[in-house]
């Protein structure tokens, strides 16, 4: 179920942006980010993690859409947005993990 | 009509990808499931991706979007952060063979 919601979210963005590898960007970046509030900001069930992490995140983004999408771009396009979205992905996740100083 | 090949797509992928990466996490450290999961989705995306809307967004949008992540790639390399073994042959295992499988995916199709 949440897989299939985060599939549709992933799909409706792709719809709305033309440029297939920013969208994929917007998608796999704002994934990551959702995913790591859930698993270190909230304190969920098992039950719940497994529908808003492995499902909702886990469908919404995607790793195929970018193998497929920077196979039509040259490789050092293709280098540089798979850093991009490797390093912002790594550096939003080091944000969310920090502990909140009081 | 492709809302509802999205759906239907995804409403397989996405158990396949938990169940692949359950049964490979239960055996290994290493996160071997997500890694298959990856390839098999860039290889079918790939196959797939001259064909008409229908058919792409059932199998390339829905299922091999859903089977295939980004999220729990992303969290297994933050928890790889101290291994950094462990880390790069994650990553460049992925990005590699993730891309070939789609380059071939996409070469079979021509």
């Amino acid at each position: 179920m949440g897989g299939v919601a985060g599939s549709l979210c992933r799909w409706a963005i792709a719809e709305l942006i033309n440029s297939g590898l920013i969208a994929t960007f917007i998608v796999n970046i704002s994934g990551v980010a959702l995913a790591g509030i859930f698993l270190y900001r909230m304190h969920l069930s098992t039950e719940q993690r497994l529908i808003l992490v492995t499902g909702f995140c886990g469908g919404f983004t995607t790793f195929s859409a970018i193998d497929v999408g920077a196979l039509d771009v040259s490789i050092a396009a293709a280098g540089f947005y798979v850093s991009a979205t490797v390093l912002t992905s790594l550096a939003l996740l080091r944000i969310i993990r920090r502990p909140i100083s009081q | 009509m492709r809302v509802l090949m999205v759906v239907l797509g995804a409403g397989f992928g996405a158990p396949l990808r938990y169940a692949v990466d359950h049964a490979f996490r239960r055996r290994f450290e290493f996160p071997l499931g997500i890694l298959i999961v990856n390839a098999a989705g860039s290889f079918l995306l790939g196959l797939v991706s001259n064909t008409g809307p229908e058919v792409s967004a059932l199998l390339g949008s829905g299922f091999s979007g859903a089977l295939t992540t980004w999220s729990t790639f992303a969290i297994d390399l933050d928890a790889q952060r101290h291994k950094p073994k462990r880390f790069l042959l994650n990553l460049f295992a992925n990005i590699s063979i993730g891309f070939s499988a789609a380059a071939f995916g996409q070469f079979l199709a021509n």
